[in-house]
């Protein structure tokens, strides 16, 4: 099933985080794997109605953090970072993302460590 | 001068009302959008991948009266094309891809948006022995006419030849429609049926200025037209993009 990445401009996290952090999740799960070629800045930038802009700054910052590396032959590709992390930086990396966007929203320390008790029960619960 | 644009006018009245009527008759329905995704390589479509199909015949389909009315008021577009015999008839249909592919251009008003995250070219859709053939039809019937003098047959078959490629760069490089199945089916029929179309005008052009040797010409262009404008062989279902 090819890889694809889902820009949804309501749901209050900025279109180029929301790109960024679905290229790095694809990277560490496996999906993107290693030399594999991202599309051009143009093409992702006119099929997700984004600026280009956006996706190159996506893209420049994904560099920075070693998960893509950009030739002028073979476009922008996989490189992951040379010490991929392990589980528990990675979790603590999404934590921080979320007490970022929760804080954004406004709420509380308390808020918001309940949410994530909501989360983890509705993913225990039965499907219904 | 006014009467000629009065005889455009009546010339184009009675292609209008046939047009309008073969509108009506060919509308596209949920049945044709089936039929079309089966045919270009997603074999049972699901119920939510039909609209997409539907909407892009429609988008086609809509155009072709008004093209075909609208192209003979086009000064001397009758003695370039042919008058109203089945190249008018690939020349509506190119055209009428080419807007339809313009149109789609515009990136979707929704608000949630996908895209695929792997690179896509022109030989994702049309193989590379489809583009080869197509060269070597338009450049032989191009040499063919030139050598004979035939140089408005010459220009308007490089006319549709580049009108073709448009289609082709602009099926790559539009937003995807539905998911990725569907959105590979309608950018491969696209781009290969517009290929088919410019390699069919070299044939009907051949029959219209009666070049010698017509037949073999149209013999070749018409087996040309077909292997190109043929859906791949065995159904897929995933995108060359995404190996």
């Amino acid at each position: 099933m090819p890889l694809r990445v889902v820009v949804d401009a309501e749901n209050g996290i900025s279109p180029w985080r929301q790109v960024h952090d679905q290229i790095i999740h694809a990277i560490t799960t496996g999906s993107l794997p290693r030399d594999a070629r991202l599309p051009p800045i143009r093409q992702l930038s006119r099929d997700l109605g984004l600026a280009s802009g956006t996706i190159a700054r996506v893209y420049r910052e994904l560099e920075a953090a070693g998960w893509v590396a950009t030739a002028r032959a073979k476009g922008t590709t996989v490189t992951g970072p040379a010490d991929r992390p392990d589980p528990a930086t990675l979790l603590h990396r999404a934590a921080a993302e979320y007490a970022r966007h929760s804080r954004g929203l406004g709420a509380t320390p308390d808020a918001t460590v309940d949410a994530v008790r909501v989360a983890l029960a509705n993913l225990d619960a039965p499907v219904q | 001068m006014q009467s000629t644009s009065a005889a455009a006018v009546a010339f184009a009245i009675g292609p209008a009302v046939a047009g309008l009527i073969l509108l009506i008759v060919l509308w596209p329905n949920e049945k044709q959008g089936v039929r079309l995704l089966a045919k270009w390589g997603v074999p049972n479509p699901a119920a939510d991948q039909v609209p997409v199909a539907v909407r892009y015949l429609r988008r086609r389909r809509f155009l072709y009266p008004w093209l075909f009315v609208g192209i003979p008021l086009i000064p001397r577009a009758d003695d370039v094309l042919g008058g109203r015999g089945f190249g008018s008839i690939v020349f509506v249909a190119l055209f009428g891809g080419l807007i339809a592919e313009l149109l789609a251009q515009r990136s979707p008003r929704q608000s949630r948006k996908e895209a695929l995250l792997a690179p896509r070219g022109v030989l994702d859709f049309a193989p590379l022995w489809t583009l080869i053939l197509n060269i070597l039809a338009i450049g032989a019937a191009v040499a063919s006419f030139a050598v004979q003098g035939q140089w408005p047959a010459a220009a308007v078959v490089l006319g549709a030849a580049a009108v073709s490629w448009l289609v082709v760069f602009l099926s790559v490089r539009r937003p995807a429609a539905g998911d990725p199945d569907v959105d590979l089916a309608l950018r491969t029929r696209s781009a290969r049926v517009a290929l088919g179309l410019s390699v069919g005008t070299t044939g009907t052009l051949g029959l219209e200025v009666g070049a010698p040797p017509a037949f073999f010409a149209v013999l070749a262009t018409t087996c040309a037209f077909i292997a190109i404008v043929g859906p791949p062989a065995k159904p897929r279902t995933t995108t060359t993009a995404a190996h």
